[in-house]
């Protein structure tokens, strides 16, 4: 059932996706469009294959830290959410800050996070973290102020402190709108590794994509920064994947977004 | 005979809204005796649902008296049956312990017994959103119910149901109340369900609510039968006319 | 491409997937040729790879001074950045001319581009390692086989020629961005430089340096080249011809009185003091002047030189000795009046 359900969502994305490979394809081969400039699927397939290796283990550097900036951020972010909706003069006066934060380029503080973290891991890790973190911040913090009055009024009769009520009562009203923020921060999460890793990842053997596109453009080898660019993708797409498999086994049984 | 459970005199509440202030309640005295079933019934939007909210103790008073022990327990349902959706109504019912920080296992006991009590037991393992309208009404009485509550505060509880569900619960909550001693306060704008329930059927007049008339209510056995009966009728229509004359006496 | 060549393809793609999708074909023009101006000043736009700095002195002189304006030419130039990709720009079409390293020049002729070397500032490349002066590295060898953070622009043929060189080095490569913070925190035990620039910038700044020259390992390509498309060169000679001589004028100007050009420099990159512009000044004519310059003119090349480059990216892999032929005609010095 699972299995029908799952080809059921897949099957138009995918004969999108082939079809517009294929008007990719074609356009590359017609146009003879340089491959310097843009090089066609199958030659971004065949650096795929042949750089494969070396783009693999740059995909499971970039995957590890966008993992934990993503955990990161979910943490922080339901963790801050849910205080600055329990606290009310913090909300109103972090929440604009935390608006504010959202607006400041990445790239801007990117390699300060290299002097403040240390390169490699910590560094990208946070870049990631932190482009990801207002989704769940603002999809907490929307869930716990929008607690049905009726609910919240059942359980101060029954004399339960906010805590409690928190736990018990607001944040498994929220997690529709959490896993909402959660999917749009899995997204995030790998640009800002990305981001990150231009300015604070490591070079040579020890590249993750972000290095790898970096060095890769520099030689002029297209077709690789095109391959390092669509695992990045994929690594975003995965993430996303588990975010969404893992609020539609919590959500499914009790609200519509999940059916 | 001990004196009643609850007390309220000259009662008034006066709210501020958007255009100024709007008196919702202008002058309530109401005892609730022991083991009875009080009855308020007016018009919708009359105030009649503020008063059973103040001496719940969700709302306070603009002035008047409240008097209640407060540790007598309460428990309370609202026209919503408000459950979690999340919750198996099981879960649900045994809330009100789980918050009072009593076991887990206790709590499920306690919501056992009162699922049974009214007729849930085959469904307590579903969640909320599998129930018709008539069973969450009835999961949300059996959490009102699940603490031993000594007075026990209905706000239209079956206000949102079609009649013959309402005839229905109307009866099993006879069953279930009468003769446990619980003491009852039951707002509604139902006539057929504030003469089937009540011992003492207050009604009450339009905005500013306020007191017109009170019924004592003297049959013995509130079943399904009592429905039949002429005597009931004819006391349905003496709420009647008086609930009318409140709603001509004012413009 | 010719044609004949789309036609004969177009016939192909009809019988591949029919019409429709070649009706939904959008006109996706390869580099468009430029047609030339009915009359006026010839816009050029130039594409730097860095930020404004004594680097493109020349330039900014022939700006400065109507260098470019007496011949005819409206120049604008585009400032770079670590990650303004100005061969393919180039490719593209999207700017006139730009400035380049050998390398980029050569990979992308080698992958099928079409452009061509026609000035390069510096005989000497300026490509550098710096340390601080109390690191304990005295020669480059010494700081290949330590470890710690180098803070250099990943992917670029020197690394290899060092790791050649002296052995694979356990150095760790992390990014440059262009901030010197990193090394002034001490993260990094060394970072990529531009002998006139960053060692520069780092002793305005009070940071004592020690600079090695990758040139003087044997690996010394022309790094500073102005590069036109190979279709401009043939269909407007004279306006290559024109702007190369422009420059060359320009750079005499600037070496001789830096002044001006320096002002100008400082006003659009803020990062530059006039201290810092006087010590990048004063360094620059070991690497803009040489023999060759004396003979002919700033910027002139030599093809002995680009062989020796063009040989040792094949050694290191860069490029495939196959892509010998399509390297071929890879510079030009062009004259005035020559044709």
């Amino acid at each position: 059932m699972i299995a029908a359900r799952l080809w059921r969502a897949a099957w138009p994305p995918i004969v999108v996706v082939l079809g517009a490979l294929l008007f990719w394809e074609l356009a590359v081969w017609f146009f003879a469009v340089p491959e310097y400039l843009l090089p066609s699927p199958r030659r971004i397939g065949r650096a795929m294959i042949d750089d494969r290796d070396r783009l693999l283990a740059a995909s499971g550097r970039t995957a590890l830290a966008t993992g934990l900036g993503f955990v990161g951020s979910a943490a922080i972010g339901i963790v801050a959410g849910s205080v600055l909706s329990l606290v009310p003069l913090a909300r109103r006066g972090v929440y604009p800050l935390a608006l504010l934060l959202q607006m400041v380029p990445l790239v801007a503080i990117a390699p300060m996070l290299v002097i403040w973290f240390g390169y490699g891991l910590p560094s990208v890790a946070a870049s990631a973290c932190i482009v990801s973190l207002f989704p769940v911040v603002a999809g907490t913090l929307d869930g716990l102020q929008s607690v049905d009055p009726g609910l919240q009024e059942i359980f101060r009769i029954h004399g339960a402190g906010r805590v409690r009520a928190w736990w018990s009562l607001g944040l498994p009203w929220s997690l529709p709108s959490v896993f909402t923020g959660l999917r749009i921060a899995a997204g995030l999460a790998v640009i800002g590794a990305i981001v990150g890793e231009f300015t604070g990842g490591f070079g040579g053997d020890a590249a993750p994509l972000g290095g790898v596109i970096t060095s890769a453009l520099k030689q002029n080898r297209t077709p690789t920064v095109f391959a390092a660019i669509t695992l990045a993708a994929g690594l975003g797409f995965v993430l996303f994947g588990i975010v969404n498999g893992i609020g539609w086994a919590l959500l499914r049984r009790w609200h519509a977004s999940a059916r | 005979m001990s004196g009643p459970v609850a007390e309220v005199r000259d009662l008034r509440r006066t709210f501020r809204g958007e255009r100024g202030e709007v008196e919702a309640v202008g002058g309530v005295d109401l005892q609730l005796s022991p083991g009875t079933i009080t009855v308020l019934i007016g018009p919708t939007g009359c105030g009649k649902s503020t008063v059973l909210r103040i001496i719940g103790g969700l709302d306070a008073p603009t002035s008047g008296e409240v008097v209640r022990d407060p540790t007598v327990p309460i428990g309370f349902c609202f026209q919503e049956p408000r459950l979690l959706p999340w919750r198996s109504v099981r879960r649900n019912v045994a809330l009100p312990l789980e918050l009072a920080g009593r076991s887990r296992t206790e709590a499920l006991a306690a919501a056992d017994a009162r699922l049974a009590m009214v007729g849930l037991s085959d469904a307590a393992d579903r969640l909320p959103a599998q129930l018709s309208g008539g069973m969450r009404m009835r999961a949300a009485v059996a959490r009102a119910l699940v603490s031993n509550p000594r007075l026990l505060l209905l706000d239209e509880p079956f206000g949102a149901l079609d009649e013959v569900t309402r005839f229905r619960l109307d009866e099993e909550l006879a069953a279930i109340v009468r003769g446990t001693g619980i003491t009852v306060l039951l707002v509604t704008h139902s006539i057929s369900e504030a003469v089937f329930l009540g011992d003492e059927v207050v009604v009450m007049s339009p905005r500013p609510a306020r007191i017109i008339e009170r019924f004592q209510i003297p049959f013995p056995t509130r079943d399904a039968a009592l429905r039949g009966d002429p005597e009931f009728a004819v006391m349905q229509t003496r709420v009647l006319d008086v609930l009318r004359q409140g709603l001509e006496a004012t413009p | 491409m010719s044609n004949s060549v789309i036609l004969a393809r177009l016939h192909a793609l009809i019988l591949l997937v029919g019409a429709v999708a070649v009706s939904a074909v959008p006109v996706a023009c390869g580099p468009a040729g430029d047609a030339a101006p009915a009359s006026g000043p010839r816009p050029l736009r130039v594409q730097l790879n860095w930020f404004p700095e004594p680097e493109f002195g020349g330039l900014y002189a022939a700006a400065l001074d109507g260098g470019f304006e007496r011949r005819g030419l409206d120049v604008t130039l585009l400032p770079g950045g670590a990650d303004v990709p100005g061969p393919q720009l180039l490719a593209a079409g999207k700017v006139d001319a730009a400035i380049v390293a050998g390398s980029q020049l050569v990979t992308l002729r080698a992958s099928g581009g079409r452009i061509v070397a026609v000035h390069a500032s510096f005989q000497k490349a300026p490509r550098a390692i710096v340390v601080r002066r109390e690191s304990p590295f005295s020669t480059l060898e010494e700081l290949w086989a330590s470890e710690g953070a180098f803070m250099v622009g990943d992917g670029l043929p020197y690394l290899k020629w060092l790791d050649r060189r002296f052995g694979p080095s356990p150095l760790v490569r992390v990014p440059y961005t262009g901030s010197l913070a990193p090394f002034l925190a001490d993260e990094v035990v060394a970072m990529q430089a531009f002998a006139t620039a960053e060692p520069v910038q780092l002793e305005a700044d009070g940071v004592a340096t020690r600079m090695f020259l990758v040139a003087d390992t044997g690996f010394d390509p022309y790094d500073v080249v102005l590069a036109v498309r190979e279709e401009m060169l043939q269909k407007e000679p004279e306006v290559v011809a024109k702007l190369v001589e422009a420059v060359s004028e320009g750079w005499d100007a600037y070496l001789a009185n830096p002044g001006p050009v320096n002002d100008r420099i400082a006003e659009l990159n803020p990062d530059f003091t006039p201290r810092t512009l006087e010590l990048a000044v004063a360094a620059l004519p070991a690497f803009v002047r040489s023999e060759t310059t004396d003979e002919h003119r700033i910027g002139w090349m030599t093809a002995d030189r680009w062989n020796t480059f063009v040989d040792q990216l094949i050694e290191l892999g860069e490029i495939d000795a196959s892509a010998r032929g399509r390297i071929e005609g890879l510079f030009v010095n062009p004259v005035v009046g020559s044709r």
